[in-house]
Parts: structure tokens; sequence; C-alpha cells
């Protein structure tokens, strides 16, 4: 299988939003006529919740030097994240459960496994594959400047008005300012509620869960490497859609690295 | 043929005649096509059915002298040589001893291994014996028949007293008879008493294992002797014991120590009968093994035949093929057509196969829509009750007046500006979509399965076209003598029809034993139907004659052993086949079911006697009036019913005189009573029997 999943209407949806600009305003939130791209439309509590899990797992104390910046916010907050390329990539791995596969098996080349570990490394690999989750669940993403990227500011202002997730940006001279996520207390309520009462967002926090297992000691930086170590990622046109990973690729690769067949059948759904 | 050489078929007889009317007369419907008066009198006529009564009576056996040596090994003892020799009497004969195991036994089987070869000593005695001599009396006439049992067993009768030793018996060369072995002594001994006493060869038709079909055989001298000797305790059976009671011999024998009417031709009849039967149900037996393996073969040689045919068919198709395509005038411009044809069968497969890819990706494309739909939907319900509570631009709390202004008047809380009810529509267009989306993915689907289906049938019809391409490519390279048979191919077709003939012949061969003829059956049937009958007939017509006779026996055996305290036995009766029936209280019962051991014991003591009286007759049986009897009246027999019996034997020595003579063996002093001072026989000086 190959190419990203892409349905043949698929219209484009523009976000007019800057970076680090929260200003959108709740209409804007809630309008849809300007959507054009049905297949692929960024839909806000879908994002804010699948971002929102990835923020409350990932995101650590917050550094008391932090506190005395300018760009720390006035209101009460608990924990912190930054920078938002890192939730990117991080999303990336939740999008595209090929790519996750695949960083899977190259971590078994970088690491060690003992052999219960070894197990369920090949047990999950298989499962991925085996339930079509690089068919199904795949969400494309947009290529950008530095790999994976889209626009966050709906997402942003949802958090924000409902008191979860506050944005700030840290002025850095010329370069671009660095996103900080500041989460609530509240953040951490609403996250666990919708664990706990919705299904998909249920399936998020386990495969969030994973990739902090596996790959939470990893900096940003090494997890933007390691996705642009593809060729498909690194050849991917700007503003395109990333293509997935051919299953054919994972399959060899996971033979090679494990010396065991894949034992899956990739035949299309 | 000529007139010599024809067979004189004698008239029948008024007996046989009557037979025959007689046997027919009692056929039913049913059973009358089971013989016919042919059958029925080629069976009459070869029977013997004259009563040949012997004018004398049986000769009587009376054993005069017995002597036997040997070395004895007793115990924490010294080997001590012995020599028994007594004399005997006519009579009654009491071996007295006060005592067990003191041989009294061992001299009576002595007696019996003299005169039958039956070996049933002790182990011990029986190494003991070395050489014995035994005088008897056939009425007048003595015999000895001297027995050496030194380095195997040998034996030889002579027609005096005798006391020499076997050597010299035989280097005398006035014997009789010489036997170099047990077996041949046995075989000599029987033919000797069997002639002498006149005994008939009665026979029965015996089943063995190691036979496919049931053998006649003989009641033996051995066997006959069995109702001229009770042992010890014999009480496990009335005349033979279970070793000898097959073929009814107990009733032979009895039928000729009695002398029964008809006796003969009634064994002959149950022999045959009873062969005829046996064979019949072996015939069946192995025919319906041959019956169940050949319809097994026949399956398997059907399938067998099967094959081949079908391998000569498909040699036969290849070849007719070959010659279609190259003899088909239009052969020249089919290849061109066909590779067209396959040509675009190619191209309509090949837009099968997209057309297949692009609705797959559609269908992946629309799960993914659809899970979003899902997603969206749910967690946007799920979201209802988070409301907004800051500007995410002036970083104001939106104050309660605005939230109540935006339900009112639908006014955004944030910027005043009205709000569009978008979020319920958009979730019931959310679910639209979604009901819709699931629409599309089940059409895909069912699409696709039709495509698959196409596919198939398109890529069947492409492997046919690029077979026939490759056949007419083959053939526009080839020549006529390239689609006739080759040598192989001819080499194959002959095989295939001489497999096919040697099949054919074995499934013959195999249909032909699964439908045996029924003939051989049916003889065998009817045989042993016509002789059934027949023996019935008989039976009916000696149980008259036999009427008078078997009555005294009855009789007999009753008085004797009311005399001696069995007097619950009301009625002992003989059929004319010599079986045995006992009546007790006016119940029937068998022999053997009589559970009181001294019952049973005085009941065969009885009716040994009332045989051996009744078989003296004249014109009737052929007993010998000899009768051995180990230990009479043990088993219970009070003092009372003891010297009862004891009375009886001293009346049979007083009435019979030398017409009888019993030797019995007791440890019971009173039983002396039984017959005269001179004819009770003491220890030795040892206090031993010998």
């Amino acid at each position: 299988m190959s190419g990203a999943v892409n349905g043949a209407n698929s219209t484009k949806i523009s976000h007019h939003v800057q970076p680090a600009d929260v200003t959108l305003s709740v209409n804007d939130m809630n309008t849809r006529a300007e959507r054009t791209d049905r297949a692929d439309e960024s839909i806000p509590e879908v994002d804010a919740a699948r971002l929102l899990l990835i923020l409350n797992h990932f995101a650590g104390p917050i550094n008391e030097a932090d506190r005395l910046q300018s760009w720390f916010p006035l209101r009460e907050v608990e924990r912190h994240f930054t920078p938002e390329y890192y939730l990117h990539k991080l999303d990336f791995l939740v999008r595209y459960p090929g790519y996750f596969a695949y960083e899977l098996i190259e971590l078994y080349q970088r690491e060690t496994f003992d052999t219960q570990q070894r197990l369920d490394l090949t047990t999950l690999v298989r499962r991925v594959l085996h339930e079509r989750e690089p068919e199904l669940l795949t969400q494309p993403y947009r290529r950008f400047w530095r790999g994976a990227y889209e626009r966050l500011d709906e997402v942003e202002a949802w958090w924000y008005a409902r008191g979860l997730v506050y944005t700030r940006g840290e002025a850095r001279g010329d370069a671009p300012p660095q996103k900080h996520y500041f989460l609530t207390s509240k953040a951490q309520e609403v996250a666990s509620q919708l664990v706990e009462h919705v299904e998909h967002a249920r399936w998020y926090a386990e495969r969030i869960a994973l990739i902090h297992g596996y790959f939470g000691s990893y900096s940003a930086a090494q997890i933007k490497a390691f996705q642009y170590s593809h060729e498909a990622y690194r050849n991917a046109q700007l503003n395109e859609t990333i293509p997935d990973l051919d299953l054919t690729l994972i399959d060899r690769h996971f033979e090679q690295v494990f010396g065991e067949p894949l034992g899956v059948s990739l035949e299309a759904v | 043929m000529k007139p010599s050489e024809i067979t004189q078929v004698s008239p029948l007889t008024a007996d046989q005649i009557e037979i025959i009317e007689g046997v027919l007369g009692k056929l039913t419907a049913r059973t009358q096509d089971r013989t016919s008066r042919e059958e029925v009198e080629q069976v009459v006529r070869s029977l013997a059915l004259e009563e040949t009564r012997p004018t004398t009576k049986a000769p009587v056996l009376q054993v005069t002298r017995l002597r036997f040596a040997g070395q004895k090994y007793l115990d924490g003892q010294a080997p001590q040589l012995f020599e028994y020799n007594q004399t005997f009497a006519s009579g009654v004969n009491v071996i007295c001893v006060p005592d067990n195991d003191v041989g009294k036994s061992s001299i009576l089987k002595t007696i019996k291994f003299a005169l039958t070869c039956d070996d049933d000593y002790d182990n011990d005695v029986k190494s003991w014996i070395t050489d014995i001599w035994l005088t008897f009396r056939l009425n007048q006439q003595l015999f000895t028949v001297v027995h050496t049992l030194r380095d195997g067993h040998r034996a030889a009768l002579v027609a005096q007293e005798e006391a020499r030793p076997f050597q010299d018996v035989v280097d005398n060369g006035a014997t009789l008879f010489e036997g170099d072995s047990s077996e041949e002594v046995r075989v000599k001994l029987q033919e000797f008493f069997f002639r002498r006493l006149g005994l008939e060869k009665l026979s029965w038709a015996h089943s063995d294992a190691h036979y496919p079909l049931p053998v006649e055989r003989s009641v033996s001298w051995r066997t006959y002797f069995q109702a001229l000797y009770i042992p010890d305790n014999a009480d496990e059976y009335l005349l033979v014991d279970d070793k000898h009671a097959t073929g009814n011999q107990g009733g032979l024998i009895l039928s000729a120590l009695l002398g029964l009417s008809l006796t003969r031709p009634l064994n002959r009849l149950g022999v045959e009968m009873s062969l005829a039967r046996k064979e019949l149900a072996a015939t069946q037996k192995a025919g319906e093994v041959s019956v169940s393996a050949a319809q097994a073969e026949m399956a398997e040689l059907s399938d067998c035949i099967e094959g081949v045919r079908r391998a000569l068919n498909e040699l036969s198709d290849k070849q007719a093929q070959r010659r279609k395509v190259l003899l088909d005038p239009q052969a020249g411009t089919r290849l061109p057509q066909v590779l067209a044809q396959q040509s675009v069968e190619q191209r309509l497969i090949h837009s099968l196969q997209e057309e297949r890819q692009a609705i797959g990706r559609e269908l992946r494309a629309q799960r993914v829509r659809l899970k979003r739909l899902e997603e969206a939907i749910a967690l946007r319900l799920h979201f209802t009750g988070l409301e907004v509570e800051l500007c995410p631009s002036c970083d104001h709390d939106v104050d309660a007046d605005a939230i109540s202004r935006e339900r009112e008047t639908h006014t955004c809380r944030l910027c005043g500006k009205p709000a569009q009810e978008a979020n319920s529509d958009e979730l019931e267009q959310f679910r639209q979509e979604s009901a819709l989306i699931t629409q599309n993915i089940q059409e895909n689907e069912q699409g696709r399965r039709d495509l698959a289906k196409r596919l198939e049938e398109r890529q069947q019809v492409s492997t046919q076209l690029a077979a026939e391409v490759t056949l007419l490519q083959q053939v526009a390279s080839q020549s006529l003598d390239d689609v006739l048979p080759t040598p192989e191919e001819q080499a194959q077709t002959e095989a295939f029809y001489l497999q096919l003939g040697q099949l054919t012949a074995a499934l013959n061969d195999a249909k032909r034993r699964a439908n045996p003829p029924k003939d051989q059956e049916e003889v065998l049937d009817r045989a042993a139907f016509t002789r059934s009958r027949v023996r019935d007939y008989l039976q009916a017509e000696a149980e008259k004659r036999n009427q008078s006779l078997l009555t005294q026996l009855s009789q007999l055996t009753q008085n004797a052993a009311r005399t001696i305290g069995a007097e619950s036995f009301s009625d002992v009766t003989c059929s004319a086949l010599g079986t045995v029936a006992l009546k007790k209280h006016g119940e029937p019962v068998k022999f053997t079911t009589i559970r009181n051991q001294g019952e049973r014991l005085r009941i065969k003591l009885a009716f040994f006697l009332a045989m051996m009286r009744l078989g003296r007759q004249m014109g009737a049986g052929r007993h010998p009036g000899f009768l051995i009897i180990d230990q009479p009246g043990s088993g219970e027999m009070v003092a009372e019913d003891f010297l009862a019996l004891a009375g009886i034997f001293h009346e049979l020595d007083q009435s019979n005189g030398g017409e009888l003579q019993i030797i019995t063996a007791t440890a019971r002093p009173e039983f002396s009573a039984a017959t005269a001072p001179e004819k009770v026989y003491g220890p030795n000086a040892c206090g031993r029997a010998f």
C-alpha cells in the first residue's frame, strides 16, 4: 500500500491564524462554511482532545526560573511543555501507526531488550499491522519547513477559552518565538474524564502511553531525526501530506531485524 | 452302459417302506419342500435296520489274578522291592484295608491300566511299578496281558495264564498281539475287547478347531470302560466324565451295553446329521467371509477400472485436441484472432484491477473519514458541558451577563457578534454524513466483491486463451506427424488396455465369488433335514421297542437307590439315545444339579448295578458283567445304608454267581458283609494294600 490516505475529492482548509496568535474568535471556531476539504478537515474538538492527551502525558513540572519570565502566564498553572515542534513530532507518531511500528523495529536495533521485552515489542508491531492501523487510522499530516506541521491556532484558542492550556510565546530575537504550553489542573481532570468516558480517547491515551514508554527518553531533536531518516518523509513536498510507509517495507525490515517472519497478511482491506 | 454294469436296486423291505411312509407323512406344508421321497428312501436304504439280537450273552469278563511288581520309594525309608499277587473270584471281591493312602486305589487302577492302557496313577506309584501280569477270563477262555514299563511301555497278550517276564513271553512267540508303545498297546487292546465283547463301534461328529470340517470320532474302549469303573469320589458325572461327554458318548455307551433297539441306525443318523449340520455351518461361515472379501475386492477393482478408463480418455482427448487444431481449416487464421482476443481480455483485466484498487482506496478513505466523524461526534458530545470561560484574545474572564445574553439573544459571549447555531446543526450533519458514508462503504464493498468475481472470470478466460495460443503456436510449427499418437502414447494406450482386461477379468471373478451358488449349502441342509426326520421316526420306534427294557432299568435303579438311602428319586428313565433323565420328588433334575454328594454317589452306584444286571440278560446288552468300585459308600453314607449296600452286593454275589464280578476296595471293615469271607482281601504284613 502506498501513498497517503487521501480521498478522491479532498478539499483544502486554509488556516489564517499565525503561530502563537491565539486571537481566533469563537465564531471562527464554530464556523464550517469555509471548509471545503472534508476529507482531512481539522475538527477542533478532535485535535484538541488528542493533543491535550499528549501534553497531559508528556508535560513536566514547571521550572521555577521560568515563573520570572515575562511570558509566564498570570493564571494558575501546574505543568509545562515545550517546544511546539516536539508536540508535532509526537502527534505524528500517533497519527501515522506505520511509522510508529517502523520506529519500534528501529528501537530494537538501538537498544538492549531482554527476552520478554523483545516479545512485547514484536507482539506490539504485529498487533498494529494485524489490526490494519496504517490503513484505517492514519490521519494525514502536512509537511512544512521542519517536517510534519499544522497550525494549532484553533486548538490553542479552544484550550485557552476553556482554561485548560495557556499557550505563550518566548521571543528569541530574529528566530521564531518558542511556544510554551502551560497546563492547568483542570487540564488533567478533563484528560482523565476524556479517557474514562470516550472510547476513541482511550485508544489515543494507550498509544500515547506506548510512545511515552518507548520513546519518552528521547529528545525532540532525536525524534525529529528518526522521522527525517525516512526517504518518503524527507521527500514529501512542502505543504503536501506526508505519505505513509509501504507495508512491505515494514514487513521486510521486521524479518531482517528480528530474524523471523512478521506473519501478518498485508492484503489491503 | 452294459447290462452287467447296471446297479441292481433291491426292493424295499416292509420295514423300510413303513419308515419312509412314516417320515413323509409327518412333513408339513412348510417342510415338505426340504426333502423328497427319493432322499428319504436313500437314507433309509443306507441304514442297518435289522435287529441282530445276539443269540448268546456277551462274554463275562472276570479278573482271575493280578500281579504286579516294582520298587517302592516311601519318604524316610529305603527303596523296597515289592510284589503284589492276588487272585480274584467271580462274584463280589472286597479289598479291605482299614486305612487311607495305603494303595487300595492303585490296585484297582492297575487293573484298569492293564485292560485299557488308561493311566491315571499318582505319579509316585506310576514310577514304582515295572511289570504287570493281569490274567482274566472271557467266559471260560483265559488270557493274560503282560505289561513291562522298563524303558518305555511294551505289552503282549497271550491266551493262557502267564507268569514269566515279558521278554520271555515275547520270545516264546505265542502272543496274540504285541505292542511296543502305549498307543499301540491301547489300540490293540481296544480291537481285542471290541471284537470279543461284540461292542458296537459307535461314533459321533466332532468339531475340531484345527480342521475346517467336523470329523467322525468313535467311542473308545477306554471310554466304554468308564461304565465298568467307579473311581473314588466320582460323583461329578453319572456315566462319563466331562472329557468324554461330547457327542453323547455316555448315551452311546449305555445304548450299546444295554442292547437298546435301533442303536446302530440311530447313531449313524445322528452322526451323519451332525456332520451335515456342522459342515453346513462351516460352509456358510466360510461363504460369508468369502462373500464379504469378494465384495470389497469388487469395489476396489471397480475404482481401478474407472481410473484406467479416465486415463485412457484423457490420452484420447489430448490427441483429439491436437488433431482438431491441426485439421481445422481455420487454424491458420485462428492464432491472430486468439491473440487479439487475449489482448482485449488482458486490457479488461487491467481495467478491472485498477477499478478495484480505486474502490479500495476510496474505501480506505471512507473508513478513515467515518472514524473521524465518529470521533468528532463523541468528543463534541463529551465536551458539551465544557464552557468557554476566558477570552483567548484579551485574557479576561467571561462575565455572567455575557453568558446570559448569549443564551437569550444568541450573541457571542466574547465579542458580542451574533453567534451561529452551528453546534447542534453540525453534529447532525456529522451524523448524516456518517450514515451516508456507512452506506457508501457497504456499496463499495459489494462493488469490490462483484469486481473480484468478474476479475476471476476474466482471468479464467485469459488462461484458456493463453493455453490455446500456446497450442496454436505449437501447431504452427508442426506437421501432421506431430499430431499422430507418439510411440510413448501408443505404448501407454496398449498398457492401459492390457490392464483394463486384467482388471475386468478379476472383477468378473470377484463377482462370481460374491454370489456363490447355493447348491452346496442346499444339499447339506436337505441332507441334515432328511436325516433328522428319519431319526425322529426311528427314535419314536425305538422308544416303543425299548420301553420294557428301560422300565426295568428304571425299576432296578430306583429299588437299589432306595435301598441305599436315595428314596427321593421317583423316576430314572433312559431315552432311545441313552440319555438318562431323573426325577426327584416328581420334579425333573439333572444328575449334576443334585447338590448332595452322597446322593449323587448312591444314584450312580444304583445305576451302574442296574446297568450291569440288565446288560447280562439274554438278547439284550453287551455288558461284560464286570465292575470295579473304589470306596463304595463313601460320601456321607450312614452305617445303616452302608450295610444295606453291602446287602445288595451280597445278594448279587449269591444270586448271579459266575455271571458277575465286582472288585471293590474299602477302608470300612463292615463292608466285608458284602461277600463271602474268602473273598475279602486284607492288608499285607506292613498294613498296606501292597
